[in-house]
């Protein structure tokens, strides 16, 4: 299990009023899952999703990432964990503006401490491998949405990450380049890697081979896709 | 993270904001130009003092006085004194005799004073009268322009001569008339001028403005006793000084029931003095300096604060990547302590600048050879100020930059 979380509550305190926006998830999720979750605004699918990139931490309740507890970490330990285990890809690209391909993928690499000729390696070889091997000198603004977010998701895969942690990839991109951010995925996907997409659109979701429904705080169902079926997943 | 990777960050993001960093960095500049430029006035004036102090015998010199008719009681409450002491000139002689370190010694005695009228014809001028030896023209490095100074048959025969200051001599005669050998009224007595000095200055220049008479003269037809206010001993080598300063408390001690309770003054004793003042100096120089390095380091928080504020989501970026804490804190940290840094590297140049142009306006206005000091412990300090300015002032804002929670930084845009 890479994933394996229990009764996991979060609560915010909004001026004098307790929100819960989670309430008790159990979920697990195995390596080379392709799981996305589902939910609409106000579910609770962000937290959820902040909670797994630990970018949060749960109120109550256990999550075991990797085999570490993600619960009792502290704050430079979580910093770490997002680091080693997580590689983001995020709706709007979050990419540093005025850096260049080359050093945004290499960001995560400087927080892990790597020497820069490693860095600079790694990094072209994942540039690389999504296609942008001629645009690495570039800045955000002189590339396309759908080159940010390969830039985005060479990044997240740099540092060899346990899960790669998708919030609404095709929410800026067309129909198109969304479609090819889609397939990079399958093919990471293929190559063996853990896929968590957090998505309110059926149709990216139908791409995973499993669909957790967020509802109110709860998963509502948890369900093999079509495309879970034709891969043979059970 | 490695230094040098926030350092480069650090300079990277001045360099990308190149008006906003030159802007903060203008606070501390102009507070470091402040502080190199005033202390380096402060090191130029007390050389300039001491130059001056060294044309009168500077280090070499020891004062000497009988004790004040005053002194502060155990209760600290002045009292006068129910004794007489003063210096005469057995005092001299006797330190004369016990050592040959001495260069040679000027007696001093005041006529009352301020001022006293010297008279010649119609034309009077108000002037001070010094009434002492021959080795006063040594000891003060005084210089002889017409006929001759003192002589020790003038002192033996209590001669009623005078040597005039360069001042008086151009009031009472003018260019054209040579004073030698004419006569003047100093009070009700009739002197012969037998010489005139040279011009010399020194602070407010009395020299020029002085009438010298034989010490002997004054002591027994104008004062009627055998005082002396104050001895000049010009040691030969200004390495005996404290020496030579302790054989006179000797003799003093034995040749007065009251020795101990004399006088006695090292040049060393005056440079000291002439310290303390130059010190205050700097340290109100300094201080005001200070204040405006205050008001510098405000102005780089401010902007540090704009910065944080502004790159919240690059914030939450770095901290999504792994960016522990420390990282986004160094970040801001650096970028701040670069900024300081800038500011006190060309804040000293500015001093310099500052510095030498002052020192050169003065050397304009005086005659005295001032040239500003720039030590290298004094741009350490700077530097070194301007560094925990930095530090002082970016810590807050990047505190609360490393603080940020990762997902609230990027939920902003």
């Amino acid at each position: 299990m890479i994933i394996q979380m229990q009764g996991i509550t979060k609560e915010y305190v909004v001026g004098d009023e307790v929100v819960r926006a989670l309430r008790g998830v159990d979920l697990s999720i195995k390596k080379n899952e392709y799981v996305a979750i589902m939910g609409p605004s106000g579910s609770g699918k962000s937290t959820l999703m902040n909670i797994i990139g630990c970018l949060d931490t749960p109120t109550d309740g256990t999550y075991i990432l990797n085999g570490k507890a993600v619960s009792e970490m502290t704050d430079d330990e979580l910093a770490e964990a997002r680091n080693k285990e997580i590689g983001f890809v995020f709706q709007n690209f979050n990419l540093l503006s005025r850096s260049n391909a080359l050093h945004n993928t290499e960001l995560p690499l400087i927080y892990a401490g790597l020497s820069k000729k490693v860095r600079h390696e790694k990094a072209v070889a994942a540039l690389d491998a999504v296609g942008l091997t001629q645009r690495m000198m570039h800045r955000p603004n002189e590339l396309s949405g759908g080159q940010r977010q390969r830039v985005a998701v060479a990044r997240a895969l740099v540092n060899d990450p346990a899960i790669v942690l998708a919030d609404e990839p095709t929410g800026n991109l067309d129909s198109k380049t969304g479609a090819e951010i889609m397939q990079l995925f399958e093919h990471l996907y293929e190559k063996g890697n853990t896929i968590i997409l957090v998505t309110h659109e059926r149709d990216i979701a139908e791409h995973a081979n499993r669909v957790v429904h967020i509802l109110d705080g709860s998963i509502a169902t948890d369900e093999i896709t079509e495309s879970g079926i034709n891969r043979g997943v059970r | 993270m490695q230094v040098y990777e926030s350092v480069s960050l650090g300079l990277s993001q001045i360099r990308t904001n190149k008006l906003r960093s030159i802007l903060s960095l203008t606070g501390i500049l102009i507070a470091v130009g402040a502080v190199v430029g005033l202390l380096s006035l402060g090191d130029g004036l007390r050389n300039a003092i001491v130059g001056e102090f060294d044309k009168i015998g500077g280090t070499s010199t020891i004062f000497s006085s009988g004790p004040s008719n005053w002194y502060k009681d155990s209760r600290g409450q002045w009292v006068r004194r129910d004794w007489e002491e003063y210096l005469t000139y057995r005092d001299i002689e006797a330190i004369m005799a016990a050592t040959d370190k001495v260069e040679f010694v000027v007696p001093h005695v005041h006529v009352g004073g301020p001022a006293w009228n010297i008279t010649r014809r119609a034309v009077s001028v108000a002037g001070q009268i010094v009434c002492t030896a021959p080795r006063y023209l040594f000891g003060q490095n005084l210089e002889i322009e017409k006929g001759r100074f003192l002589s020790t048959l003038d002192l033996l025969n209590n001669a009623k001569v005078c040597v005039l200051g360069y001042q008086v001599a151009q009031d009472l005669f003018g260019p054209g008339e040579n004073p030698v050998g004419q006569e003047v009224r100093i009070g009700s007595m009739r002197y012969t001028v037998v010489g005139v000095t040279a011009k010399k200055e020194f602070f407010d220049s009395n020299y020029d403005d002085q009438t010298i008479i034989p010490i002997t003269t004054a002591q027994h037809r104008i004062l009627g006793n055998d005082r002396l206010n104050w001895i000049r001993v010009k040691v030969k080598d200004p390495k005996d000084v404290a020496e030579v300063a302790q054989i006179i408390r000797t003799v003093y001690r034995n040749l007065h029931a009251h020795g101990e309770d004399f006088n006695i003054q090292t040049g060393e004793a005056v440079l000291e003095e002439i310290n303390k003042v130059i010190l205050i100096l700097k340290i109100v120089a300094g201080s005001v300096a200070g204040i405006s390095l205050l008001v510098g380091g405000i102005g780089i928080m401010n902007i540090m604060l704009v910065s944080v504020t502004e790159r919240t989501s690059e914030i939450g970026i770095r901290k999504a990547l792994g960016a522990k804490r420390s990282d986004i804190l160094w970040q801001f940290m650096v970028e701040a302590l670069v900024l300081c840094l800038l500011g006190g590297i060309l804040g000293i140049l500015l001093g310099l600048g500052i510095g030498s142009g002052l020192a050169a306006f003065i050397e304009s206005k005086t005659d005295w050879i001032f040239v500003g000091i720039v030590s290298v412990q004094m741009m350490g300090l700077a530097v070194g100020f301007s560094l925990a300015v930095g530090l002082i002032f970016g810590v807050y804002p990047a505190w609360n930059a490393s603080r940020m929670s990762p997902a609230d930084a990027l939920r902003k845009e």
